[in-house]
């Protein structure tokens, strides 16, 4: 990997709340080069969308703490005066979100919309920046852009508002797009269709994506590399080929035994008992070891650091490569 | 970009057509109740602009001759009195009573709106403090506190607007407060963010363009309530001053004739029933009309 493009150095957020300081991130080593797509992957709960506020910076100040570098072309967006920030927001990283039923206003029609993000950026006057909004709702495959471009978000299906938002995220050309959960309220033909224009927008813009999805069969067909979250850390990092192939954390083997196949008859799908650690009190050992499978009395003891077991492949459990382990 | 940028298509009317105002109007035509308001809203409007052009006589000038007539053909609605013809009276009491409730619920929208967009969005200690003084505001009756701020200003219709208008105002920040509460965090304004655009701008075009179904609402029912409030003035001879009509005037000179001549006190009380009424049906038709839960 060359030069990264968004480098995620310790990252932590902090919520405050009546029960107490709860840890939603806690120190997140993360890096992703120009063009490639990362998976970021986790049940809910875990810290993966707050990565992403945190990486725009949209979490309210009022009651979030973010600590650590965030990293982008070279700056720290942590460190960057708010304004700064802003004129970043939209045009160098941009952002889709998991409810295109709700994430567009209801009061404007699409089009006003987009032209609203290309003139914040780009200061085209009315008659260009519509255009490219016309150009850009092409791009993501909408049909008959000139007239779509005036209709209400009512008027549009929940696919067609996904391709909206992804027309207004991708209309000043990012640099990185975060993508959470971008199909989850989706049929899955749709699913399917966003997914083949999202990767068809990768290949011809050189966007780089951050795909957050629990959906493990979603990061398979896109992502070049996986990061697995686990309690607001990160449990397993590996290309996407060898994190299917060779699991190195027990959350991971969970995560894979819980998709449905269709070359295999079984009863019951399995699945991974218990839930995710009460994260105002972390658990002074692995944060997995109520759930594992493979848990041994160690596990408890101290917290397990993240370490490389293959070239590349990076697991944060103390037993790996877990095929030593007879399971 | 280049070619594209040429030829950016017209917007057709029908691919306009739908918008939220239109549906809303759609709806609100269904209403008859709220249709019935608006068209009696709607001639209220057009007798207080016309007013000299269709009453019969000069609403200020006397006639001694003609003191305390029951309706007739010459005079209408009757006489008050002082001779004057009531029915003229009733439609340049029009002006007063209609500029009264819009010009004060203009106040109120004015200063309400914007402090609380502003309580809503920013939060912190600025809404503390403005939420306590609404608070401290609404905890006194709204037409005690009416009544002392037009003492205070002194007697005149317009002092009575401002009274009426300040006083109506803390509803207003507290509806617009709530309803920016409501709408900053629904995810279309966290899109509005993630594209960069800077908080005024959220606030004013991303926020306040969704709260305005409520406030036309309220602004409606509350030009009743105004309409009322100059009327209760005026009577208590804090509002329009004589002898310039007003309906609250009229009725005050109306209560000590109430025995010998009813109908100096039937018609400005019908008057100011009536428009009160009709707005009250209009707000309630659009309060339906604009709710998104009612299809």
């Amino acid at each position: 990997m060359t030069e990264a493009l968004l480098e995620l150095r310790g990252l932590t957020v902090d919520f405050a709340t009546d029960d107490g300081v709860v840890h939603a991130v806690d120190g997140l080593d993360l890096a992703l080069g120009r063009g490639r797509t990362l998976g970021l992957v986790g049940e809910s709960g875990c810290g993966k969308s707050v990565t992403s506020l945190a990486i725009m910076g949209l979490l309210p100040p009022e009651n979030s703490m973010v600590g650590g570098q965030v990293m982008f072309e070279g700056r720290d967006l942590l460190s960057l005066d708010a304004h700064l920030i802003r004129d970043l927001r939209g045009a160098r990283l941009a952002m889709i979100f998991q409810e295109p039923m709700t994430s567009l206003n209801p009061a404007y029609t699409i089009g006003d919309q987009i032209i609203e993000a290309i003139q914040r950026h780009q200061g085209l006057d009315n008659a260009a920046a519509r255009a490219r909004a016309i150009e850009v709702l092409k791009l993501v495959r909408i049909s008959v852009p000139e007239k779509r471009v005036d209709d209400y978000p009512h008027k549009l299906s929940g696919g067609m508002r996904q391709r909206a938002m992804i027309a207004m995220a991708l209309a000043c050309g990012p640099q990185l797009l975060i993508a959470d959960e971008p199909t989850t309220a989706l049929d899955v033909t749709i699913q399917a269709q966003i997914l083949d224009l999202m990767r068809a927008l990768r290949r011809d813009t050189g966007t780089a994506i951050i795909l957050i999805t629990h959906d493990l069969g979603v990061v398979a067909e896109m992502a070049d590399d996986v990061a697995v979250m686990y309690a607001g850390q990160i449990v397993e990092r590996a290309a996407v080929r060898d994190l299917f192939a060779r699991p190195e954390h027990p959350y991971t083997v969970g995560l894979l035994g819980s998709i449905p196949r269709l070359d295999e008859r079984r009863e019951r799908l399995p699945s991974i008992e218990g839930r995710v650690p009460d994260m105002t009190r972390p658990p002074a050992g692995c944060r997995f070891a109520a759930r594992c499978p493979f848990v041994e009395p160690e596990c408890r003891a101290a917290p397990p650091q993240l370490i490389e077991v293959a070239p590349g492949h990076l697991s944060r459990c103390r037993r790996a490569p877990l095929s030593q382990v007879a399971a | 970009m280049t070619a594209a940028a040429v030829t950016p298509t017209v917007p057709t009317t029908d691919a306009r057509e739908e918008n939220p105002w239109a549906r809303a109007w759609r709806r609100l035509k269904r209403r008859k109740g709220a249709m019935f308001g608006l068209v009696v809203v709607v001639l209220f409007v057009l007798v207080a602009i016309l007013a000299p052009l269709i009453s019969p006589y000069d609403p200020i000038a006397t006639s001694f001759t003609q003191v305390r007539k029951p309706p007739s053909w010459a005079h209408w609605l009757g006489t008050d009195e002082v001779g004057r013809d009531v029915l003229a009276r009733i439609i340049w009491g029009a002006r007063a009573s209609l500029s009264a409730g819009v010009v004060s619920v203009g106040i109120a929208l004015g200063i309400g709106v914007p402090l609380g967009l502003l309580a809503g969005y920013a939060g912190g200690w600025i809404d503390a403090v403005l939420s306590r003084v609404v608070d401290a505001m609404l905890a006194i009756p709204f037409l005690i506190l009416a009544i002392a701020l037009a003492a205070f200003l002194g007697p005149s219709l317009t002092n009575a607007m401002i009274a009426i208008g300040v006083t109506a105002t803390p509803v207003f920040i507290r509806l617009t407060r709530g309803q920016t509460l409501a709408a900053k965090v629904e995810d279309y304004v966290e899109a509005a963010r993630a594209v960069g655009n800077p908080h005024w701008r959220i606030a004013l075009r991303h926020v306040l363009p969704n709260i305005v179904p409520p406030l036309l609402v309220q602004a409606s029912l509350a030009i009743a309530g105004a309409i009322i409030a100059e009327a209760a003035l005026s009577f208590l001879g804090l509002g329009q001053q004589p002898p310039a009509p007003s309906w609250g005037s009229m009725l005050n000179s109306a209560q000590r004739f109430i025995a010998q001549a009813p109908w100096m006190a039937f018609w400005p009380g019908f008057a100011i029933f009536f428009a009160v009424l009709s707005f009250n049906l209009l707000g309630d038709g659009l309060r339906d009309a604009l709710d998104p839960r009612h299809k």
